[in-house]
């Protein structure tokens, strides 16, 4: 809590004046902090909206004001030294208005602060994206036609390669980096498990639809084009993967182009 | 193997190494392991535009890699 105005008088009185009029002393034997409570630093800290603490304002503490004390006890310059008080609270109607609720400790800093977001919405927010990161990379080989052009091209048909699939495309290093950012570090509960199988049973149904719709193009048609390009998109994605930055034309991820370059360069070879 | 039951396996040892990933008890070397994960798709992009090497050879250089990153960050570790 802030004491409004009263450090400044405090500061303008002298030592003997301060002692004769009753205010606390600091180990030094001057006016303020000894009343106004701990170091200065941290009262500023403690009500300043943008030194504080995610809310905006740290929660005072409330401490006892010295008023009932002898003066030795508060320090009148006789080599007492004051014990450290903290924060001296004020009835609120000596508040000068405009303080916050929040800052006299009337109401948490959320109810006056709307717009600032509490530290574990914070994290839960980054919680949810690293979940949505998760879901994303371990459906991406299904969304840009990866497993639809491995399944369509009968690369699915044995074991060893569905392995290779598993590790490498489906989930691989985005994957488990985004897995390790949303549960890793902590063990995880039953919720997140339940999180986890419900994102497995959309990506395993994703990764089977996309296999299924490869499998019916390749017994539909033969591809000429789309067997080389799935390996090019590879190509790409491993280039996203290591780092580099690569073009995205129309704010359209490049792999996703080259499978349209590609779907198209397909269909107009079927035309006479 | 019908290529339906392949996907379907490959989605789930990708979600088991993900549990595996999960549980690991230290922090993952975030550049390292994107390195490991590029090289090993190269490999396998490479082996189906037709390089002399199988598919599972991508799985070797995965696995070389993430052993190495992992090295490299415990051995920079203080």
């Amino acid at each position: 809590m802030r004491l409004y105005g009263m450090k400044k008088e405090a500061d303008a009185l002298s030592a003997p004046a301060a002692a004769a009029a009753g205010m606390p002393l600091d180990r030094h034997g001057a006016p303020g902090p000894a009343m106004c409570g701990g170091s200065d630093r941290r009262r500023d800290r403690a009500t300043d909206p943008v030194e504080g603490d995610a809310h905006g304002i740290i929660a005072p503490r409330r401490r006892r004001a010295p008023t009932d004390l002898p003066a030795a006890a508060q320090g009148n310059g006789e080599g007492n030294v004051p014990p450290d008080w903290g924060d001296v609270l004020l009835p609120d109607d000596q508040l000068p208005v405009g303080i916050p609720a929040a800052a006299r400790g009337a109401a948490p800093a959320s109810a006056v602060f709307p717009d600032a977001a509490p530290a574990n919405a914070v994290h839960a927010n980054a919680a949810d994206q690293a979940r949505a990161n998760l879901l994303m990379m371990t459906c991406l080989g299904a969304a840009d036609g990866t497993i639809l052009l491995l399944a369509a091209t009968g690369r699915l048909a044995s074991l060893a390669m569905a392995i290779v699939v598993g590790l490498t495309v489906v989930s691989g290093i985005g994957a488990w980096i985004a897995a390790y950012a949303a549960f890793g570090g902590r063990r995880p509960g039953r919720r997140d498990y339940s999180v986890l199988a419900r994102m497995a049973g959309i990506s395993i149904a994703a990764t089977v639809a996309a296999a299924w719709l490869g499998v019916a193009l390749g017994q539909a048609m033969t591809f000429h084009i789309l067997p080389k390009a799935a390996g090019v998109v590879l190509f790409l994605v491993a280039a996203e993967v290591w780092g580099v930055r690569l073009p995205r034309p129309g704010h359209v991820p490049l792999p996703l182009a080259a499978i349209a370059l590609a779907a198209v360069l397909e269909v107009l070879l079927w035309i006479p | 193997m019908d290529p339906l039951i392949g996907a379907a396996v490959a989605a789930w040892v990708a979600w088991i190494s993900i549990l595996v990933v999960i549980h690991l008890p230290w922090r993952l070397p975030v550049r390292g392991l994107r390195r490991a994960g590029g090289a090993a798709l190269a490999v396998l992009a490479a082996s189906i535009l037709g390089a002399p090497f199988p598919m599972w050879a991508s799985l070797l250089v995965l696995a070389g890699g993430v052993i190495m990153a992992t090295a490299w960050r415990g051995a920079a570790a203080p």
